[in-house]
């Protein structure tokens, strides 16, 4: 999962043609210059998941490289609950089956989910077949949670090469369910996507 | 001069359009946690 080893700069850019500032984000304990965040952290074969408020008007969760981020619960919008989820067969590959028995039962319902076949999948979000990488991410007003997610292809020893920002947005239809997903990779016209960044050299 | 954080804090959305975020926070506890950028 950790595929920051070669960003060794805290401000980079982009291998190959690309031109989009890369950043880290750190703990901190300084007094400025920083904010507070919602961590939804992972670990292997486990899932995490969290109710939000609006203490921290951020979310993130671990670089996802296999695992599935979901949001539902009562109160997708103004409280929702979200789950980080990693399980694993026997021989280590990512079990959805296990993922989605573990997700049904703390929503009891319906859900949204951004899974492994869906960012990994170039067909989606075109943004290569290999070594596709999700960074996921919530905002809120201080009234609503939005949610979504950076995916982008980490290669040549994890440097990404191409980002796209995809709208998880709580309002669109669907939202709260499986489908909503199904909907948006569906068809790619059905979907924003946000900050698709030109990786045409300049000059 | 605006820092990272002031440029992520002002949109936070068109930041991550613009930008690419990768997560180096370690075993940090679940919930609110002060971080920068």
């Amino acid at each position: 999962m950790d595929t920051t080893k070669t960003c060794r700069t805290k401000i980079g850019k982009l291998a190959g043609k690309g031109k989009i500032p890369v950043c880290r984000l750190v703990p901190c304990n300084a007094t400025t210059d920083m904010f507070s965040i919602y961590w939804l952290p992972y670990q292997n074969n486990k899932m995490y998941h969290m109710q939000l408020g609006h203490t921290a008007r951020y979310l993130f969760t671990p670089t996802m490289d296999g695992c599935s981020f979901s949001v539902g619960g009562q109160d997708p919008v103004g409280a929702p609950l979200v789950a980080h989820a990693n399980m694993q067969t026997d021989d280590g590959q990512i079990d959805q089956v296990a993922i989605e028995d573990q997700l049904d039962i703390i929503y009891g319902g319906g859900y949204g989910i951004l899974k492994k076949d869906r960012y990994t999948s170039s067909k989606h979000f075109n943004v290569g077949s290999r070594h596709v990488r999700a960074t996921t991410f919530g905002v809120s007003d201080g009234a609503a949670w939005g949610f979504w997610s950076q995916v982008w292809e980490d290669c040549h020893k994890g440097v990404a090469k191409k980002s796209v920002l995809t709208n998880m947005d709580p309002n669109s239809p669907g939202y709260g369910s499986n489908a909503y997903f199904n909907q948006l990779t569906a068809a790619g016209s059905s979907f924003e996507l946000l900050g698709v960044k030109s990786l045409k050299r300049r000059g | 001069m605006p820092t990272v954080t002031d440029k992520f804090l002002a949109n936070p959305v068109k930041f991550m359009a613009s930008h690419l975020v990768v997560v180096q926070l370690g075993s940090l506890n679940p919930g609110p946690t002060p971080v920068r950028l």
